[in-house]
């Protein structure tokens, strides 16, 4: 600009000149300034560009980092309640830590303030003198027998006791809590401390807004049952309520002094009309021919169709009750080395685990798993899941959550420890804060935030903790997890349900393998479509033509891709399981007929080939395309007939030969080796002989070989293909397996419709680009199109291409309202063409909404985040370093 | 997607409402009587079972109150949470209980635990492609179909020939449909039919009740599980029998006595402090959908109308009797 030439010639007359064209020849401030404005405004939003993606991955960090913490414990407060000559035999404590209940023997309860022990007046179960008491109770005195066993559900809330005289009382020891207006506060309520306050009867809470939280201690027993014959004591009982709120199913198990074990249950049905409730009562005997006195523990399960008995020399009995008419022993398992007695045994959240503990200060979780085993009767099998190693005493009392895997262990010292049983640690020892005394009874909070231990000397330890996310460490997010039920060590995805006694199953293996998986074969099908579309229309395409189809192949990038996946699912996923074999062999059919169609083309003269070039060329492609679909739809049944066995649905699930499969899989690499021999063995004479006929016959010529060519690939491969069944190999459990409508094939055929358009449109960029004198000077040498399409741009252009593929990848990574529609998004780890998975971002769509935040599966999906900005950050910056080496090849050009 | 998700959801609509089932609705049931001084704008986020009903009702209620506005979404029962915690919606939608985990963080904003009102009655329906043969299943049945875990001892099936079809059946996979987990029936077919057991990795996730339905529909040998609600003529519910091997069919009167072994109550989480009473707004949409009217669209919608008896207990809970 500087150094504008004059369009005229130099004058004498300087004036003139001056006045006309007289320009500075420095650069205008104003335009220095624009520009270093331009250059600073850029540089910044670069800079911020840089910023934002790095802020993005620190909140996802931020974010997901919790996940890895191991949590807390406070230190103990100690106080002691006087518990003079009571036996204690459970502990209760409210949701809100505040009111403790301590239950003992003769049905006392004693109940007090968690955080200081100021003891409020209790309540009592009066076993003595209640409805419908047993006639044989010795109700006049006012004294009845003390209980002989006791049983609580997880909740706390029923408890069952069982009595001298063979019956069985169930009733309810709860904390019921209500929200009443501050007026209504009693007016002889004395503070406690730590700001609560109490009548003696209950405590009232602070709670926002002029209103109070009352928490009062209620029992309720119910009438007593003869479970056993009149006069044998019963010796164990366990007790479950499970059900629907609606349809609450009460069941106990008993086993009386004679060893003779009970199972009974009360099932009440409402009747939504009326109102009413009708329960029916139901007592069965199992017969367990155990000694009574060999017997630590029983256990029942909520819906009681399963009865453990565990004995003193570290066996468990399991009896299957699921037909309590015939219950029967179904299995007999030694959980601790032969003569250990068993110091604690309980059941998790959930029913489905087992925690045994044992003197030889062994701690272990046990699940019944499906083995189709011979030896038990069911073919399920007690099996070792989780192993905690040596513990430093046996523990002798065990606690656990209602809401988590989570428990608690008090050992033969006093020492308490916080478990997790999914991921097979202890979390934390909780600081005992003085010396050690052994523990009578141990409860865990409701809400998983605080844990209680009395002593058998009435000494109380309460301790807060706070473990957020005890389910996740790496080695659960990461690796292998044996979790309750499940035959082996596993990768599984499965993160909520509707209750919370399910185990979440958070592993993102299935989830990353998902994303690999559909990126993988949506590139599979869109790559050679995509880059053979660019080639095609950057060095052969007429002109006028080009001008039309580039904006048409963008105009189909910029359709929303949940069209695209709902278009997909619901209209394309039908026709494709009707057609499968048909597009199955689709694959080989249709560039077969194109190819056939070129070398036809061959055979006009020079002239016409000359004059139809261009659209009719172009038609005559799309006809050939047309013809192709047509011969795969009236081969796809006659193939299926012929060699799948009538139905390739049914062949992928297993039936007939493996070889056909095969043969197509092959099909292509035994294109490839026949070609590339048979263009060595006929290469050099062939044209010569070629040169010297007419160009259509020339034509015919090629035709014929061409023709001979694909006959030996096809024998070739159909050769390789029956050696190779017959030799056991089979695609399916590989890249085919049972055929599920919704597939990664549907999927893929959506994410390359996506992706085809963006590497076409870079990749025919970059071939454009390609400088012309090189075209020009290989057509110079006499090198046909396809020669210098092949070998003098396509490495020219390498790496805009290389980039194409990569900015494809990185869109069919991160592409997520495909794969939720047309997937199914089911987290499975195989590489089945015809079934289908669950992509990281699609897992993120469908589970955020529901995430309770800074849950643990809220942090797990950005985590899932994270995982996914790390997989496409490292893939990008491998293709950005790939990429500059090519460039600099290709700048030497 | 939601809103393709709506549109389908007004076909599916449209059509069982042809296909009308003989609903009956208690007689002690009183026509809603509007009120003044009700006006404001209500938003609902939560289950998407109850998401057709829920834009019947605010509809309706709107006639009623012109000034009022309702806006309604649906992705699943477990958004309904979240949602009523921060305060973005009024009314919570659910169809199954709510968590404990999630009523404590509702508790640890609020102070206070939130309201449970049971709105209508939903027998959860397997259904099949219309020209399934098939008629009965049992509970063990479906454990056996669609866990992985198959907790209540069952044997895995998972051909139509297992379940004892002929034919071009005998051989045929069983395509599985369900939700996606933030569905409460997704939670409830869990935690009823497959006793708390896991899914199989094969079940095809559907984002919506529709979703499973036109999945159904499109597929001659899938089965899947929703609402009966949104039951279309592509697709047939079958009977289930429950512990006593008796099958049963989805009707009002199976679901009323408890015969059919998975029926539920669909319900709206409501912020309710306990000691003041609800705002008007609410209040009248409550005694809306617990009316004559209210129940009407209730069985419009394929679902069962709430028993008097209950739907009085509901009302007297939100201090509206």
């Amino acid at each position: 600009m500087t150094d504008a030439t004059m369009p005229d010639a130099p004058t004498p007359d300087g004036m003139r000149r001056s006045v006309v064209y007289r320009r500075d020849k420095k650069t205008k401030s104003s335009v220095l300034l624009a520009d270093k404005l331009a250059g600073r405004i850029i540089t910044i939003g670069g800079f911020f560009v840089i910023l934002t993606v790095f802020a993005i991955m620190l909140f996802l960090v931020w974010v997901a980092v919790p996940l890895f913490g191991s949590g807390t414990a406070s230190d103990a407060t100690r106080y002691k309640l006087d518990l003079t000559g009571e036996h204690v035999i459970s502990t209760s404590v409210d949701e809100y830590r505040t009111l403790g209940l301590e239950l003992s023997q003769d049905g006392k309860l004693t109940a007090f303030h968690v955080p200081s022990g100021r003891r409020i007046s209790g309540l009592a179960f009066d076993f003595a003198n209640a409805p419908g008491a047993n006639a044989n109770a010795n109700t006049g005195t006012g004294a009845a027998a003390a209980p002989t066993a006791f049983a609580r559900t997880l909740q706390g809330d029923d408890v069952a006791f069982g009595f001298p005289d063979g019956t069985v009382r169930l009733g309810s020891l709860a904390i019921d809590s209500a929200i009443v207006p501050a007026a209504a506060l009693p007016a002889n309520v004395t503070t406690l401390p730590g700001g609560d306050r109490t009548d003696g009867v209950a405590i009232y809470l602070n709670v926002a807004g002029k209103q109070v939280r009352r928490l009062q201690p209620a029992v309720k027993l119910e009438a007593s049952a003869q479970v056993a014959p009149q006069g044998t004591p019963i010796r164990f009982l366990d007790y479950r309520v499970g059900g629907t709120e609606e349809r609450p199913v009460k069941t106990f198990a008993s086993i009386d002094e004679k060893g003779t074990a009970r199972l009974s249950s009360a099932y009440a049905q409402v009747n939504m009309m009326t109102g009413e409730t009708s329960t029916t009562i139901s007592n069965t005997e199992v017969p367990t021919g155990l000694n009574v006195a060999d017997i630590a523990s029983v256990l029942l399960n909520t819906s009681g169709d399963r009865l453990l008995v565990a004995t003193n020399d570290g066996m468990v009995h399991r009896f299957d009750t699921r037909d309590p008419a015939h219950a029967r022993l179904a299995e007999t398992e030694q959980l601790l080395p032969a003569g250990v007695k068993p110091t604690a045994i309980a059941y998790l959240n959930g029913e489905n685990s087992l925690i045994v503990a044992g003197a030889d200060k062994s701690l272990s979780i046990w699940s019944q798993i499906d083995r189709k085993s011979q030896k038990t009767a069911d073919g399920n099998v007690l099996t070792k899941i989780h192993d905690f190693g040596p513990q430093p005493a046996p523990i002798e009392h065990l606690a656990v959550s209602q809401r988590t895997r989570l428990f608690i262990g008090a050992d033969a010292r006093g020492e308490v420890a916080l478990y997790h049983a999914t991921t097979e640690r202890r979390v934390l020892t909780f600081p005992s804060g003085g010396k050690l005394s052994p523990v009578a009874t141990l409860i865990l909070a409701p809400r998983d935030n605080g844990a209680l231990a009395i002593g058998k000397d009435g000494e109380v330890r309460n301790w807060s903790f706070d473990v957020p996310h005890p389910e996740t460490t790496i080695a659960s997010l990461f690796g292998k997890v044996w979790y309750e039920g499940y035959p082996a060590p596993g990768y599984t995805w499965q993160s909520t349900s509707g209750t919370d006694s399910a185990e979440p199953k958070l592993s993102l293996v299935p989830l990353i393998f998902g994303t690999i998986k559909g990126a993988i074969y949506s590139l599979v099908f869109a790559v050679p479509i995509a880059l053979l579309a660019a080639i095609y229309t950057a060095e052969f395409m007429h002109f006028r033509v080009r001008a039309v189809v580039k904006p048409v192949m963008e105009l189909m990038a910029s359709l929303p891709s949940v069209v695209i996946g709902f278009v997909v699912a619901l209209v394309l996923s039908p026709i494709v399981e009707n057609w499968i074999a048909a597009i199955v062999i689709a694959f080989g059919v249709i560039p077969l007929t194109l190819i056939g169609l070129a070398f036809l083309w061959q055979l006009l003269p020079q002239p016409v080939a000359l004059r139809l070039d261009g659209i009719p060329k172009l038609i005559a492609f799309f006809l050939a395309m047309v013809l192709g679909i047509w011969a795969a739809m009236q081969l796809g049944p006659l193939v299926e007939r012929g060699f799948f066995g009538g139905d390739f649905k049914a062949w992928t699930s297993g039936s007939g030969s493996a070889a056909p499969f095969i043969f197509l899989l092959l099909l292509p690499l035994s294109f490839i080796a026949v070609f590339s021999f048979g263009g060595r063995l006929l290469g050099a004479s062939w044209r010569d002989r070629l040169r010297s006929k007419p160009y259509h016959v020339a034509g015919a010529y090629e035709l014929g070989r061409w023709l001979g060519l694909t006959i030996a690939a096809f024998a070739l491969a159909a050769l390789a293909a029956t050696i190779l069944g017959g030799a056991g190999f089979d695609a399916r459990g590989g890249i085919v397996d049972t055929y599920i409508q919704r597939n990664t094939l549907i999927a893929s055929f959506g994410m390359a419709f996506a992706v085809i358009p963006i590497i076409y449109s870079i990749a025919e960029d970059a071939l454009g680009a390609v400088p012309e004198h090189l075209r020009s000077a290989s057509l110079g040498c006499g090198a046909t199109k396809w020669q210098t399409a092949a070998w003098v741009i396509l490495p020219t252009a390498g790496s805009g291409i290389f980039s194409a593929i990569m900015i494809g990848l990185g869109r069919a990574v991160g592409e997520t309202m495909i794969v939720v529609m047309a997937t199914g998004n089911t987290p499975i780890l195989d590489w089945s063409l015809f079934n289908g998975l669950r992509a990281l971002s699609a897992n993120i769509n469908v589970e955020l909404p529901e995430a309770v935040k800074d849950s643990s599966l809220y942090r797990t999906l950005f985590l899932c985040g994270l995982v996914l900005f790390v997989m496409t950050f490292v893939l990008n910056t491998l293709a950005e370093i790939v990429r500059q080496r090519f460039r600099k090849r290709a700048a030497q050009l | 997607m939601k809103r393709i998700g709506t549109l389908l959801g007004a076909l599916a609509v449209s059509i069982s409402a042809t296909s009308a089932f003989a609903i009956d609705i208690d007689s002690r049931y009183t026509p809603y009587q509007p009120t003044t001084g009700v006006s404001g704008s209500l938003k609902s986020i939560g289950s998407d079972t109850l998401n057709n009903l829920m834009t019947l009702w605010s509809e309706d209620y709107r006639a009623q109150y012109p000034t009022v506005k309702i806006e309604v979404e649906g992705k699943g029962s477990s958004t309904a949470p979240p949602a009523l915690i921060a305060g973005t919606s009024q009314l919570g939608p659910m169809s199954r209980p709510m968590k404990a985990a999630e009523i404590d963080s509702f508790e640890q904003k609020y102070g206070y635990k939130p309201t449970q009102v049971r709105v209508a009655v939903d027998t959860l329906a397997i259904f099949v492609h219309k020209d399934n043969p098939l008629t009965c299943l049992s509970l063990t049945q479906l454990d056996g179909i669609f866990s992985k875990s198959r907790l209540s001892g069952s044997k895995a099936i998972t051909t139509w020939g297992d379940l004892g079809l002929t034919g071009e059946w005998a051989g045929k996979p069983i395509s599985l449909f369900g939700r996606n987990s933030a569905s409460g029936t997704y939670g409830y077919f869990k935690e009823v039919a497959m006793v708390n057991g896991d899914y199989l990795d094969t079940v095809k996730e559907q984002p919506g009740s529709s979703a499973v339905v036109q999945g159904v529909a499109a597929d001659k040998f899938a089965m899947g599980y929703s609402g009966i609600g949104y039951r279309t003529a592509d697709v047939k519910a079958i009977q289930v029998a429950g512990r006593d091997g008796q099958c049963v069919e989805a009707n009002q009167a199976n679901a009323y006595t408890g015969a059919y072994p998975i029926t539920r109550f669909l319900y709206i989480y409501v912020n309710k402090n306990p000691s003041t009473a609800l705002d008007p707004l609410r209040g009248e949409f409550f005694r809306y959908v617990l009316s004559l009217n209210g129940q009407k669209d209730t069985s419009k919608d394929g679902y069962f109308p709430m028993p008097y008896v209950f739907a009085q207990q509901e009302l007297g809970k939100l201090g509206l009797k």
